[in-house]
């Protein structure tokens, strides 16, 4: 028998075999990436004609004090401070903290329901960010060839799709060879931000008003109403914050606190201080102010610097995508998808094809279609503080449920943070018609496809409850009977457990046979991230010939059914790899009028189920060892 | 008392004797102590054997012949033909 080890696949384990340094030089590159590109466009978004602000040293001292004090109160002290202390079994990000805030009120269940679809709702518009970070954090970089020369302006479009076309082709490799140079890169990215910020500074100290609050209460507060079009952009600045609880579980908080405190907020404030200075100095600067930071002579490598740094933004949303899309298939939201796994060390290195070329056409639409950073600037913004509303809503269940606060101290916490987070939404929200339907519209369908993915599945497994034969009455007759055994295990793949596997019943009428081990195995997906090999099987022996197996994973474990099964020999089955045969059954699902489900979804949830992947390599199935038979099954 | 009894049925069901239905016709049979043999073009199989049913292959439209004999044949045969008829 194989030897299996205990949790290879949780990153949280691995994690504390690594040191702080590594563990913080990775989390900068994967994490940070995303709010370290946000330089290239937050503070000329702020003043465009749009929002309708002056470019005096007042306007523009508020504006820089609010993005500073906006990195302070939402991502330094929600999220960093607050936010990551809420991890599920070390894990975080949004199903992470729906399953947390849904198993707090579990004894609730149209509260648990809400939560769950709030959640999932949360976890479609990531991917609505998944297309717009991309496409402007190298469109905004790209833009620096403008910079340099004006004659390079009509070619920015056509690089920017180049860059993105090469990096979506080379996600099929993974990012094992280049991943590691991600995190020295950042570095000397948020290095560069602080130095050119200091540099600006100096000449113009004045910016430094910027640290007081008052400065950002009196810009918000005096123009009233009118404000809202500058928050909106003032948000970008904060695009990408959702990253660092998402990718809690690959770095630990530490490594992701310690980051952000020394090196990124620096870094950030440093640059965003820089550039208030510069246009004080300079307010013809507002054509690209983070470029115009950079003598002539270095715009170049200022623009491959930047390029280097959008892609590595980019991958971390592409690889979060990914993630997300895996964790939404084990919690049942969407059907079965090829996974590939890029590295041979790291399990949760993966590569998912069907998600990738649909985020590049979406990526690459996106920059086709608004041209500009400054055009997907409208877009950008509206997935992002939506996703911060749900986040704080969660928490709020996790914080009076879960950890049992006091109810004023977490009604007083989530009314403050709720309170910030629908005045930035406000703040998107003016830009609907400007491009902000775009993840709203994104979101909105995938929220429609995981949901009739869910329902269509408890709807199918409920109709072969209700129709299919009943197990153990079945057993009791066959073992009754007299049967041609042989010598071989059988294991039979089953949704529902209780009642026959029609593929037992063909593989009985086709091969006239019956194995000495049959085998009803059914996998489980918990609400939890990882369920450890310990808790993985549970044997039942049902009669003298059958066994009922129950395989349960976490949404981040990665499920291998030969290696699981190899774990019941503890219990006294033995199933010899070589010597097991597995059965499965294929549905093809029958939309019926009249069902349960309106009609369009009925036919989507059928062409999903027809078109879903390969249960052999989802599950590790040995190929060669592997029956496939087909049923129909009316909803 | 030992008695027999048996009686000819036509499959009428879609998928005639499919997987399914042959294993609740066993199913049922095995409840009953009387012997019970199902028969179709020329072919006999044990009813409480789920194989043997299986391996009739009665088509839509099929005739089958239920035999029982023992104790409680009639209403052997009475639960069987309702099970072909129901299904």
């Amino acid at each position: 028998m194989s030897e299996v080890s205990t949790d290879a696949d949780n990153p949280s384990a691995q994690i504390k075999r690594q040191s702080a340094t590594a563990l913080t030089l990775a989390a900068i590159g994967v994490v940070y990436g995303d709010i370290g590109t946000s330089p290239l466009y937050t503070v000329k978004e702020v003043f465009a004609p749009s929002t309708g602000l002056v470019l005096t040293p007042e306007n523009l001292i508020g504006a820089v004090s609010t993005i500073f004090w906006a990195l302070m109160l939402i991502v330094t002290l929600k999220y960093v401070i607050l936010i990551l202390r809420a991890d599920n079994r070390g894990e975080g990000g949004a199903l992470a903290l729906t399953a947390l805030a849904a198993n707090a009120v579990k004894d609730k269940p149209f509260l648990r329901q809400s939560l769950l679809m709030m959640g999932l709702f949360g976890a479609t518009l990531f991917y609505g960010d998944s297309v717009i970070t991309p496409a402007i954090s190298v469109i905004g970089a790209v833009e620096g060839l403008e910079m340099v020369t004006p004659v390079l302006t009509p070619y920015v479009v056509p690089i920017s799709v180049a860059v993105l076309l090469l990096l979506f082709l080379m996600q099929r490799f993974g990012t094992q060879l280049v991943g590691k140079f991600f995190g020295p890169i950042i570095v000397v990215w948020f290095s560069v931000l602080g130095l050119t910020g200091i540099l600006e500074i100096i000449q113009q100290p004045a910016i430094l008003q910027a640290l007081n609050p008052l400065n950002a209460a009196v810009f918000l507060w005096d123009r009233g109403p009118f404000i809202l079009a500058a928050v909106g952009a003032i948000v970008l600045a904060l695009t990408g914050a959702e990253a660092l609880y998402a990718d809690m579980g690959h770095f630990g908080r530490k490594p992701i606190q310690m980051a952000w405190m020394t090196l990124v907020l620096p870094g950030l404030a440093l640059h965003y201080m820089g550039q208030g200075a510069l246009l004080m100095r300079d307010p013809s600067a507002i054509e690209n102010p983070f470029f115009r930071m950079f003598p002539q002579s270095w715009l170049i490598p200022a623009v491959v610097l930047a390029t280097v740094a959008a892609v590595i933004a980019s991958q971390a949303v592409i690889s979060g995508a990914y993630s997300m899309t895996k964790q939404a298939i084990l919690l049942g939201f969407l059907p079965r998808m090829d996974i590939k796994y890029t590295s041979e060390n790291e399990v949760g290195q993966i590569y998912m094809p069907a998600v990738n070329w649909i985020l590049l056409v979406g990526v690459v639409a996106a920059v086709l279609a608004f041209k500009s950073s400054s055009a997907l600037a409208g877009a950008y913004g509206i997935a992002v503080t939506l996703t911060m509303v749900i986040t704080t809503t969660l928490t709020f269940f996790v914080v009076r449920d879960a950890w049992k606060l006091p109810l004023v101290v977490a009604l007083a916490a989530t009314v403050f943070f709720l309170g910030i987070d629908v005045f930035l939404f406000a703040g998107c929200i003016i830009k609907f018609f400007d491009g902000g339907w775009f993840p709203l519209v994104m979101g909105l369908s995938l929220f429609a496809v995981m949901t009739t993915w869910s329902k269509g599945r408890s709807l199918v497994i409920e109709t072969i409850r209700r129709d299919g034969l009943d197990l153990q009455s079945f057993i009791r007759s066959i073992e009754a009977g007299h049967n041609h055994l042989i010598q071989r295990t059988a294991v039979y793949a089953v949704a529902n457990p209780e009642t026959v596997p029609q593929a037992l019943l063909h593989n009985m009428k086709h091969n006239q046979v019956l194995h000495e081990k049959n085998i009803i195995m059914t996998v489980k997906f918990d609400e939890v991230p990882w369920v450890s090999d310990k808790h993985r099987v549970k044997v039942e022996k049902i009669s003298a010939h059958f066994w009922q197996v129950v395989l349960t994973y976490g949404f981040m474990n990665t499920p291998d059914v030969p290696k699981a099964l190899l774990l019941c020999q503890q219990f006294g089955l033995d199933i010899p790899t070589f010597e097991t045969t597995y059965f499965l059954s294929r549905e093809t699902v029958v939309p019926t009028p009249g069902g349960d489900m309106a009609q369009w979804r009925e036919i989507m949830f059928a062409a999903m189920t027809r078109n879903s992947g390969g249960i052999v390599e989802f599950f590790h199935l040995p190929d060669n060892s592997v029956v496939e038979l087909g049923t129909r099954v009316q909803i | 008392m030992n008695t027999q009894a048996s009686a000819y049925i036509t499959v009428t069901s879609k998928d005639g004797l499919d997987p399914e239905l042959s294993a609740l016709l066993s199913m049922q049979a095995t409840q009953f102590t009387s012997a019970i043999k199902l028969s179709h073009d020329n072919r006999t199989a044990n009813a409480k054997a789920v194989v043997e049913v299986m391996s009739l292959g009665v088509h839509s439209g099929g005739i089958v012949q239920i035999r029982t004999s023992g104790e409680d044949a009639q209403t052997a045969l009475n639960t069987l033909i309702a099970v072909i008829q129901h299904y």
